[in-house]
């Protein structure tokens, strides 16, 4: 009878009243976010976020740990479960799948919630790269949680990803994949502050502040270079 | 992979929407999030590599801009959100629950997700959603019994 009340109560919580505006939805997915890039412009390399990365040479070419490599394994199976998925409503897509037995280390980032760690691995087709990223307070014996993608054909130049969860509020964990031969990137936050990455293996990782989103980046290759742009009025 | 966004926003719009209100903290906010997170879908959507499903990946999108909207009321106010000031209305202590047991709890509830697509959806593990749900329903009970008995 409790529970009976309690689903009650759940149902006079929240109301709302949607509408199907499909159409809203592909003019946001296409509005221009350009003033974010001017408000920005203007504050630009004020403060410095302080490098967050640490020990890139001691833990690229790290081996996986099992972990890791069941997590690629399953990253295959889900590749699997999609393409079976999406057959069922008439579609067809080939899923990159990684080559779990080289799984590696590419970047670590020392935070105060222990190491963050860039995981990679080759696609199996040899096309390019999948990798996983995870904080180590949150891998276990047989599995580890986390996320991850790969890279494909018609990537963006600099395709950047970024998100956080409950379990590191603290954080904006920002990764993702440059085609060039960028071997540093300049990031600007959208609050203004800038911090310069290190591109392993062509990825990158960063571990951001509470809130913070990338509104600009800019590749450098070895001899400081402009290699590429990206900001988030053209992601 | 259009077409499949479409799908599953016509299929499961009020659901959608109800969850996300739920976390956002009021219903105009809940309709916003997810037309946001549908066009940040449609935006990123060759970064969907298959792991879980289509139907989760987005539901992750739909949670993280929840909570970010959620996150700039309490910036911008100390004035509790509508979804809190109606709880107190109704006699729900949702106040005792954490943030991740109003997760689960709202999209259990509202959008009838299992565990998995909870799970992925929250980037925590099938069996911690059953713990946190039960917890959070079980908090809830206890409150609400002693309201009820009073």
């Amino acid at each position: 009878m409790i529970d009976a009340y309690l689903d009650g109560l759940l149902d006079e919580l929240v109301t709302p009243e949607p509408r199907d505006r499909w159409n809203d939805v592909r003019r946001r997915a296409q509005r221009s976010r350009r003033r974010y890039t001017a408000v920005v412009a203007t504050v630009a390399a004020m403060v410095l976020v302080p490098a967050t990365w640490a020990a890139v040479d001691a833990f690229d070419g790290t081996p996986a740990p099992p972990a890791i490599h069941q997590s690629f394994v399953q990253f295959n199976a889900g590749a699997d479960q999609m393409e079976a998925y999406i057959a069922q409503d008439g579609f067809k897509r080939n899923f990159p799948r990684a080559d779990a037995s080289k799984a590696h280390g590419v970047l670590q980032i020392a935070t105060s919630d222990g190491p963050l760690d860039m995981w990679a691995a080759p696609e199996l087709d040899g096309t390019g790269t999948c990798w996983f990223v995870g904080w180590e307070s949150d891998m276990h014996a047989d599995h580890a949680l986390g996320g991850g993608t790969c890279t494909e054909a018609d990537d963006p130049a600099i395709d950047p990803s970024w998100g956080w969860g409950l379990d590191h509020p603290t954080y904006t964990v920002l990764h993702g994949s440059v085609t060039g031969d960028e071997t540093t990137l300049d990031v600007t936050l959208t609050d203004g502050r800038t911090t310069t990455l290190p591109v392993v293996e062509h990825l990158f990782l960063a571990a951001l502040p509470r809130g913070s989103q990338p509104a600009s980046i800019v590749g450098r290759d070895s001899a400081g270079n402009v290699v590429e742009r990206w900001s988030d009025s053209n992601p | 992979m259009v077409e499949e966004l479409e799908a599953l926003y016509r299929q499961r719009l009020p659901e959608f929407t109800r969850a996300a209100a739920a976390i956002a903290g009021d219903d105009e906010s809940g309709c916003d999030v997810v037309q946001d997170a549908f066009a940040k879908a449609l935006r990123k959507r060759r970064r969907f590599r298959g792991q879980g499903s289509l139907e989760a990946w987005v539901w992750r999108i739909v949670v993280n801009a929840a909570r970010d909207s959620r996150r700039r009321k309490r910036r911008d106010t100390i004035a509790p959100t509508p979804v809190d000031a109606r709880a107190d209305e109704l006699g729900l202590p949702l106040e005792l629950l954490t943030d991740r047991q109003r997760e689960v709890l709202f999209l259990r509830y509202y959008a009838d997700l299992d565990y998995t697509t909870i799970a992925a959806a929250l980037e925590i593990s099938p069996g911690t959603v059953g713990a946190t749900l039960s917890a959070a329903r079980e908090t809830l009970r206890g409150a609400l019994m002693k309201e009820v008995s009073r």
